[in-house]
């Protein structure tokens, strides 16, 4: 019997879990729900930008978090889908087809940057996906491509008016529907990315990144699992990085979220609400986008020059000191104080006993 | 231990991001704290010293006078008026709102840099903005009683900042109009959206080409002499000095790529070939000697440069290391109006400023004589002081100036029409034809259906290290309908 102090034991798949685990969805979906209901127009847009980087961090944590494949180029797989969605609007698509597209266009990229995965570990093809990262930007202005991407011009003009099915007035409630659809595709990302998980795939992805010695000898084709994640997790970065050129409704070279600094920021969201972790994503995200947005304010409050980057590394410098694990990982240890999820133990058969022959 | 890993990993890569997070002008568009390149607008407004009155003849090699201020012609005429520009407002989200009299307090709404790096530039501009406002305000009563406020969002030089500021301008404060809106992307950022509900965004303070789209955004216009412009002027100079060979330098942005296309499509018209071409990054803020090494190399006799903020000074010294260890470098140099400030040319210590090349538009409200006896300039120094500013009203507070000065009289043209609405507001933006107080002599603002720029002229300056300030080059250059329209 448990006493006081000792955690209750909840088996994992219980209805408790169960129960505990849709509290929590719902805890979130009320909090969106509230917020995209009343909140004004400010709050409502940083909401959505949190939510776009939580669909692009996803990505970024199938294939470091959950593969163990270190990769700090996805900002160019960001903006790849943001350009894609902007070289088709711009060419008469309706803004919602090229979010298709763009996932497929950032999967096969993806695929491709993920060749060298299979050769490279840890620190080695962290620097090839920085190559990428810094590469990418150079690319869009480079001239023999600026028939697709006009140069340092870049595209402008990529506003996604609501459908006229959606109760959202035009340009009046933009701002909505931009929330909308970004929680709407964070849902279907998310969905993906658990399924995943619970496949095949995703236990052969958890060998590779624990053991990936032990894995090839357990049969995973690891370089199947290295590709395939690779092109999934840069189709949902790909993806968000469309939603963003549609809400900032132009695209350009030199927007930060194109070069090694976004790539640095989605890792660093990721980092900070737990790597390998179901809701680290998003809460990662909410709290990047949230001290980041609080950092500044005290800078401008206090008119001190570069003071929002300064409290935002030291407050990086905490989490990283006291939550190594993120935050899902600093609550997850707080909850095993007073709950602790284990894992369901096989049912137990009754064993036969064997006959035994006359041994004289 | 892994996790551990990564954890050293993003904090050392946010370390980073913090350090180069914040940065000065080099910064544009960003929702993350990531610094963004500028595209580099709105130049310091009077950098030139006026004609001396001592007959010291400017940096020409013809001896030439330099410009008076006497109403002296322009060098160039200009050109026919064209048609009269008439928005179609059928085509607007609500053409109602459009026509629709604008009653009560007049509202301008603006976004600009009001803190972080770029600000330190751009936030003068909006002093100079509100301050003509609260002058017209107290001595006018406003236009026809109704005054006119200032409604201004800070954007940090962001353009999604900017967009969520005219989002919440145009949809919470209400207001009637934008004007004054600082950064190439951040007007971008807005432009299709403003045109697409008929706000007129007015004298966007940037000099990119793209807001002379009379057809395709009407409701747009630009207020700074175009980079084209400026082209055309050195352009014009170099085959008057009978240089040919051209280095172009120019960071790689949008900005630093209309000037490229600029000299491109004219520099054969002049005579002038391109021999070799160098960009510089737009978050670089370290010196570009490789680039004007291989300039000094490609003997070049010609020079413009499209550096950004600090890298303003760095390339100016970089020439001046240059011309220390090559006797025989002495090419002709243009460096962008953006750069065109007393702060950056006087920065430079080695002599590289020397004779250096810009433009401006302005008068030179920081030259004593000027400030002393031309009545337009003692009545903004006057109120510009009142406002209780601590900017330097030599810089980009006069641009601000002259902004919030061609805001009002479009709305005054507007409001003698008998409606003053959006529609006759951006009517009378469109077909303005007139001079603002703080222009140079020679120059105004004109625009009508085939020239969709207001400010087509410029007079060439040069830095003399000598008297620590800029110098008339030749005359004032008017290059009034040049341009036309753009067509996207």
């Amino acid at each position: 019997m448990a006493g006081l102090g000792t955690p209750r034991l909840v088996e994992h798949g219980s209805v408790q879990h169960r129960v505990g685990q849709l509290l929590l969805f719902g805890l979130f979906a009320a909090i969106f729900l509230w917020q995209g209901l009343t909140a004004e127009r400010p709050g409502l847009g940083l909401l959505t930008d949190a939510i776009i980087l939580a669909i692009a961090v996803t990505g970024l944590n199938l294939i470091t978090g959950f593969t163990g494949q270190i990769s700090i180029g996805h900002s160019a797989f960001f903006g790849l889908g943001a350009y894609t969605t902007a070289i088709l609007i711009d060419r008469g698509w309706t803004p919602g087809w090229t979010f298709p597209v763009a996932a497929v266009v950032a999967f096969v990229i993806g695929c491709i940057v993920g060749l060298p995965a299979l050769r490279l570990k840890g620190i080695y093809l962290a620097l090839v996906t920085l190559g990428l990262a810094v590469a990418f930007p150079a690319m869009l202005n480079y001239k023999h491509l600026a028939g697709l991407t006009n140069g340092a011009l870049g595209i402008k003009n990529l506003t996604y008016l609501p459908p006229e099915w959606t109760p959202f007035d035009g340009r009046r409630d933009l701002h909505k529907w931009m929330f909308w659809l970004a929680v709407v595709i964070f849902l279907i990302v998310s969905v993906v990315a658990s399924n995943l998980l619970r496949s095949r795939i995703g236990r052969a992805m958890i060998a590779v990144r624990d053991n990936e010695t032990a894995a090839a000898v357990m049969g995973v084709d690891r370089a199947q699992v290295k590709t395939v994640v690779f092109g999934l997790s840069a189709a949902m970065t790909g993806v968000a990085g469309s939603l963003f050129a549609v809400k900032l409704t132009l695209v350009e070279p030199a927007i930060a979220q194109f070069t090694l600094l976004g790539a640095i920021s989605i890792l660093v969201a990721m980092v900070i609400g737990g790597t390998a972790a179901t809701w680290g994503p998003l809460v990662g995200a909410l709290a990047y986008t949230y001290i980041n947005d609080w950092a500044k304010t005290q800078g401008e409050e206090n008119d001190i020059a570069g003071l929002g980057g300064v409290i935002f590394a030291v407050v990086l410098i905490l989490i990283a000191r006291f939550a190594p694990f993120g935050v899902v990982g600093l609550l997850r240890k707080l909850r095993a104080k007073f709950v602790r999820v284990v894992p369901k133990l096989p049912a137990v058969q009754p064993v036969e006993p064997v006959a035994t022959g006359d041994h004289t | 231990m892994k996790s551990r890993k990564i954890a050293a990993l993003a904090v050392t890569a946010a370390l980073a991001l913090a350090a180069c997070g914040g940065d000065d002008d080099d910064d544009t568009s960003s929702a993350t704290d990531a610094p963004a390149p500028t595209t580099g607008e709105a130049p310091a407004a009077t950098t030139a010293a006026p004609a001396t009155t001592d007959g010291e003849a400017p940096a020409t090699t013809d001896g030439e006078a330099p410009a008076t201020t006497d109403g002296e012609a322009p060098a160039t005429t200009a050109a026919p008026a064209g048609a009269e520009f008439a928005v179609d407002v059928s085509v607007c989200d609500d053409p109602g709102a459009a026509t629709a009299a604008i009653e009560g307090p007049i509202t301008i709404g603006t976004s600009y840099p009001q803190s972080g790096g770029p600000a330190v530039l751009f936030q003068p501009a909006g002093d100079g903005f509100q301050a003509y406002i609260d002058y017209y305000n107290e001595a006018n009563g406003g236009i026809n009683g109704q005054t006119i406020e200032v409604i201004a969002k800070d954007d940090q030089y962001a353009a999604d900042q900017t967009k969520n500021n005219v989002d919440e301008l145009v949809f919470d404060d209400e207001v009637n109009l934008l004007s004054g809106i600082i950064g190439t992307a951040n007007n971008a950022a807005v432009q299709a959206d403003l045109n697409a509900m008929c706000i007129p965004q007015l004298w966007a303070l940037t000099g990119s080409t793209m807001w002379g789209a009379v057809d395709q955004y009407p409701f747009t216009s630009g207020v700074l002499v175009p980079y084209a412009i400026e082209v055309e002027a050195f352009l014009t100079y170099l085959q008057e000095q009978g240089a040919s060979r051209l280095g172009l330098i120019y960071v790689n942005n949008d900005f630093g790529q209309e000037y490229k296309d600029a000299v491109d499509a004219r520099a054969g018209e002049y005579g002038v070939e391109v021999v070799v071409e160098e960009t510089i990054d737009a978050a670089d803020s370290g010196a570009p000697t490789a680039q004007v090494s291989n300039l000094v190399a490609a003997d070049v006799d010609a020079i413009l440069a499209v550096p950004l903020g600090a890298q303003c000074i760095a390339f100016m010294s970089e020439i001046g290391n240059a011309q220390a260890a090559n006797a025989d470098f002495d090419p002709f140099i243009y460096q962008t109006g953006v750069c065109a400030s007393t702060v950056f040319f006087g920065a430079v210590s080695n002599g590289g400023n020397d004779g250096v090349l810009t433009t401006t538009q302005f008068k030179d409200v920081a030259n004593p004589e000027v400030a002393a006896s031309d009545e337009d300039v003692i009545t903004y120094l006057e109120a510009f002081a009142a406002s209780g500013s601590a900017a330097d009203p030599s810089g980009l507070a006069a641009a601000g100036w002259v902004t919030a000065e061609a805001t009002v009289h479009v709305l005054e043209e507007a409001a003698a029409t008998g409606v003053l609405s959006r529609e006759s507001i951006a009517n009378a933006a469109r077909n303005v034809d007139w001079k603002p107080s703080l222009l140079r002599e020679g120059l105004s603002f004109r625009m009508d259906a085939t020239d969709g720029y207001a400010a087509e002229g410029a007079q060439l300056v040069a830095w003399d290290v000598a008297v620590g300030s800029f110098v008339d080059v030749g005359e004032v250059q008017s290059f009034d309908g040049l341009l036309g329209v753009f067509a996207g």
